[in-house]
């Protein structure tokens, strides 16, 4: 999965110009609209999950670093806390880390409250793939 | 400073909240048994200590952001560098800057410095929680006064 990042990051470019490709594709192939349409509506669903992607990407190669844990370990299924055996001083770490990297704040008091209350699972916020959907989550609440 | 119970702290020339900076001084005392061990014949201000006077100068800073709600805990130490000898007698001033404020925690850049040369300098993590009892938040505030905490930074920060 290495060789991911670099992908994601091109088509990430290439969203940001889609506005312009769509309407210049749009006025030199007018018979063929629908059929680029489709192809484009292909196109972003692609971009979707590799952005998707990237985030658990970020995250693991945050973890295997502030961690020491082998970075092929790590899978969008593993547990922070029962798979990896992260402590919470070491989450303190991954924390800032990711605090920084997606220009966020991760709710970890509320999310230890939930959890003590028994209004959420420990999976809920530190599976690694619903992890990074929480993420992005903030990320895009951040955005709008 | 008074060694031997840890106040290292002995008085906030600075502290803006608005900005999240302090500036305190802490003046080493030219005699402590410490300096009878460390070292026999040449006194020297051991590194731990220095680190725990960043680690203090930063819980007076975080103290007032968090409107003394919350008692600041060291939880890391990144990035600590004894840049030079720190002898007795030496006025310090410790200057911090909070880096990062995350949910419950706070990471602060400190340093060390005493006539404009650089002493000592660390990257600090507190976890932060609230007053464990009400002993220890009265004997905060106590020491808030005897330092010169400015509450007035607190209502206007």
């Amino acid at each position: 999965m290495a060789h991911a990042a670099p992908g994601a990051i091109e088509l990430k470019a290439a969203l940001r110009y889609t506005g312009t490709r769509l309407c210049t594709v749009g006025w030199a192939f007018a018979g063929q609209r629908a059929h680029v349409l489709r192809k484009i509506c292909i196109y972003l669903q692609c971009i979707k999950g590799l952005v998707m992607s990237s985030t658990f990407d970020q995250v693991a190669n945050i973890i295997a670093e502030t961690c020491d844990i082998p970075r092929d370990t790590i899978t969008p299924e593993s547990h922070a806390i029962d798979d990896l055996g992260i402590d919470s001083l070491d989450f303190l770490d991954i924390a800032f880390a990711i605090d920084k990297a997606f220009g966020i704040k991760l709710p970890l008091e509320k999310w230890t409250q939930e959890v003590n209350d028994g209004k959420a699972t420990t999976e809920q916020y530190f599976v690694l793939k619903n992890l990074s959907a929480r993420i992005d989550e903030l990320v895009a609440a951040k955005g709008a | 400073m008074h060694l031997e119970y840890f106040h290292l702290i002995d008085r906030i020339v600075d502290l803006k909240a608005g900005e999240r900076t302090i500036t305190v001084e802490a003046q080493v005392p030219l005699q402590s048994t410490i300096f009878e061990g460390h070292f026999p014949g040449y006194p020297l201000m051991p590194g731990v200590l220095l680190i725990e006077t960043m680690a203090q100068a930063s819980g007076w800073l975080l103290i007032a952001l968090m409107k003394f709600e919350r008692m600041p805990f060291l939880a890391a130490v990144k990035e600590a560098k004894m840049r030079t000898f720190v002898m007795p007698g030496e006025l310090l001033r410790v200057d911090v800057g909070v880096v990062h404020e995350g949910s419950g925690f706070t990471v602060t850049k400190a340093r060390i410095s005493a006539d404009g040369k650089a002493k000592c300098n660390a990257t600090l993590t507190f976890r932060q929680v609230p007053f464990p009892n009400p002993d220890l938040r009265g004997h905060m505030e106590a020491m808030a006064k005897r330092i010169g905490f400015p509450h007035q930074a607190i209502a206007h920060g």
